[in-house]
């Protein structure tokens, strides 16, 4: 069984919301989903960051606002999976 | 992707089909797991989403809380939820408006107050609540400082008096964080009258507060950030960002800590530990290697079980009972116990041994049988990761600390355990381990006497019933959070209602101390008694402790509340049981003293109403009497 990053990414942003996964899809961002507010940014950059073991510039925090954004900004960095 | 994600995809399939298979102790170890492989904001939502789906399927203790903040608390929050739940709590917490603090405390009629939480944790940066002193400390004259001090000193004092006229909660009071570099650079350290200086007497006048004001705690948020390195505990980046200070690791070091408080203050507690012996008290095994070969004290790795000895002592002077469980021949253990000269645990410090080749499940079992306990006061430590599997299969009610392979982290991994946390220790904590030696007299008493009363008689009981006093205040509470078992109504009340219920004179809340020929048990017994103008005196709580059950002392506790009662002009007396999962000890106490049945009903108390039997007694034709073997000690006044 081996998982994909975007599935991985699609999990934690689906946690972290409290929706189920399969709501959750490539396109889905800040504009499609409402209980993306800013709390939930901010819950997303903390658990992507200890759940890939990354670290996030404040460019960087400002571009995490959709799912594709996340895994392009994830693949751009050296990923340690935790 | 690495072994690493897909173990983490598994064990959420598996969480996720236990809780839907109804399989609720599964479910838990997986959750534990998967927050121990990843501990993330994302693992807590999911483990928070299970245990709802669960619902009521495993025993959960509701706790309301009430976070008044001065920064982004939020994921830390999400954290102490998750967490709290795989501690067995069903926690509500609510989080005060965003710099709010001063206006929701001080607001009586507000929500802070109507919600009633059992917990206030009051978490106030020095930023905030000083920002003179946190930015602006090196223009500041030495009386602009000192006035900065007292005005920081009065606020916080007069939200925590607020907060005690108003409320019962326990308040967890954060401590006033030091920047990491302070003002003056190296100079802080060594003049007078520096920043940190400062700031330390701020936190040297909260804990005057603290000591002089019930039920408030300490939260010591210096020391909590230098555990986890002053320089990794706030992210500059994401406070000058997102306005939040901490960072990643950090959300979940200080819901730990939170959780660290919610155990003593819930009485979610062990009072046992019971621990093994081979590789875990020494290094070694005593059956092959004997007292000489075995490794306490000196060299790696005797030094290292050597210091968690000391942490288990400090346990034990904290009023935490020790008890063995090992597979061993128990003449050799005795031995080594006795003689080895590293040992700082001797056979006196423990109270119960169960050492042979039985399954350490029925040995837990054994020993919380002999020291009256339930199996859920019991903590579990072994290094044999099987052992503890079995005991957390046959009993998942007991508290298993799951040991590094590391013997030099033992300490360290014990220290933090928060079951052993304690935030009042009266005098009863700190003669514990000597209650239990004379406990084990009694024991053998009780068996050379020919009948019960032979050693009722011998044994030279006294017993002194007399009203709470600001001294005694602090058990009393101590003794009905922590009592199960002779419990009648399992109903709690904190230092501070029990204080306001002495103060009232349609209540009595009265003490029970008890001594005989082996020594004095101290404060062993609490009752909390409402009178009401048509003559009924209802017993409120009734509890006494595990530690004299079986003493007739509950007879004497009866007869001294009727005396008083009768004295106060009440001609009857009312009590319910309400049986818990643990009080069935105390089921027969109304009929066995001649109380009887009334009709059942909930019993109003306080917004909570609790359902059981009612039972009721007609003082003025019936009196309980005290045992003619118990001496009755009459204090001079009661009440008021």
């Amino acid at each position: 069984m081996t998982t994909s990053l975007m599935e991985q990414v699609q999990v934690v942003v689906a946690d972290v919301l409290g929706t189920p996964v399969d709501r959750i899809n490539e396109d889905t961002s800040q504009e499609t989903l409402g209980d993306w507010d800013s709390l939930a940014h901010l819950n997303i950059v903390l658990s992507l960051e200890s759940r890939f073991g990354v670290k996030f510039s404040p460019a960087e925090i400002e571009q995490i606002r959709s799912v594709r954004a996340i895994v392009e900004l994830l693949e751009s960095k050296p990923v340690t999976l935790a | 992707m690495s072994w690493a994600s897909d173990k983490i995809e598994q064990l959420r399939l598996q969480a996720a089909e236990a809780v839907r298979a109804g399989r609720a102790q599964e479910a838990r170890w997986r959750l534990v797991e998967l927050w121990e492989s990843c501990p993330s904001l994302a693992s807590a939502q999911f483990i928070t989403a299970r245990y709802r789906e669960m619902g009521s399927e495993l025993p959960l203790l509701p706790l309301r809380i009430d976070i008044e903040r001065s920064f982004t608390v939020e994921p830390a929050v999400a954290v102490l939820r998750a967490k709290g739940y795989l501690h067995g709590f069903d926690l509500d917490v609510r989080v005060g408006g965003f710099d709010a603090v001063a206006a929701e405390m001080m607001d009586v009629s507000g929500t802070l107050y109507a919600r009633q939480s059992d917990v206030v944790i009051v978490a106030v940066q020095t930023r905030s609540i000083a920002p003179d002193l946190w930015y602006e400390f090196s223009g500041m004259a030495n009386q602009q400082v000192d006035a900065a001090i007292d005005r920081v000193c009065r606020q916080m004092h007069s939200w925590i008096q607020t907060l005690r006229s108003h409320s019962s909660a326990h308040a967890i009071v954060h401590t006033l964080d030091t920047p990491v570099f302070t003002s003056g650079g190296l100079l802080d350290a060594s003049t007078r009258g520096g920043q940190r200086e400062a700031i330390d007497r701020i936190n040297a006048r909260l804990r005057e507060i603290a000591a002089a004001i019930p039920g408030v705690h300490l939260l010591d948020y210096d020391g909590l950030m230098a555990r986890h390195g002053l320089l990794a505990w706030e992210d500059p980046v994401r406070w000058a960002t997102l306005r939040m200070p901490l960072a990643t690791d950090s959300v979940a070091h200080l819901a730990d800590e939170w959780l660290r408080y919610l155990h003593p203050l819930s009485g979610r507690l062990a009072k046992v530990l019971v621990c093994d012996l081979d590789n875990t008290l020494w290094g070694g095994v005593l059956g092959e290697e004997g007292i000489e070969g075995i490794q306490v004290g000196g060299d790696y790795p005797g030094c290292a079980h050597q210091s968690l000895q000391r942490a288990i002592l400090d346990l034990y002077h904290r009023g935490i009972v020790l008890a063995v469980s090992s597979k061993n021949d128990e003449v050799q253990v005795l031995a080594a116990l006795a003689n080895h000269p590293g040992m700082i645990l001797r056979p006196e410090h423990f109270a119960a041994l169960r050492i042979n080749w039985n399954d350490k499940a029925a040995s837990l079992r054994e020993i919380a049988a002999e020291l009256n306990v339930g199996t859920d006061a019991l903590a579990f430590l072994d290094d044999n990761p099987h052992e503890r599997q079995w005991v957390r299969s046959q009993l998942p009610e007991v508290w298993v600390i799951d040991l590094p392979d590391e013997p030099a982290c033992y300490e360290r991994v014990l220290r933090r355990q928060p079951v052993f946390e304690r935030v009042a220790l009266t005098d009863e904590d700190r003669r514990r381990g000597l209650l239990y030696a004379q406990q084990r007299c009694r024991r053998n008493l009780e068996q050379s006497c020919q009948t019960l009363e032979e050693y009722y008689q011998s044994l030279g009981l006294i017993v002194q019933v007399e009203s709470v006093s600001a001294d005694t205040l602090e058990r009393a509470a101590q003794l009905i959070a922590k009592t199960n078992q002779f419990n009648l109504t399992g109903r709690r009340f904190t230092v501070q209602e029990l204080a306001d219920l002495q103060s009232q004179d349609d209540a009595m809340v009265l003490v029970t101390r008890v001594r005989d020929r082996f020594g004095d048990s101290g404060i062993v017994g609490v009752i909390v008694a409402r009178l009401d103008s048509s003559g009924v005196c209802r017993i409120k709580a009734l509890v006494m402790s595990c530690r004299v059950i079986g003493r007739t002392v509950e007879t004497a506790m009866l007869a001294a509340l009727c005396e008083h009662a009768v004295e106060r002009g009440s001609r009857r007396l009312e009590g319910f049981y309400v049986p818990t999962a643990r009080n069935e000890p105390a089921r027969d106490f109304y009929p066995r003293h001649g109380f009887g049945p009334a009709d059942s009903k909930s019993e109003e108390c306080g917004g909570e109403s609790s359902t059981g039997q009612q039972w009721t007694l007609d003082l003025t034709t019936q009196a309980v009497a005290c045992p003619p073997w118990i001496e009755m000690i009459v204090p001079q006044e009661v009440g008021g």
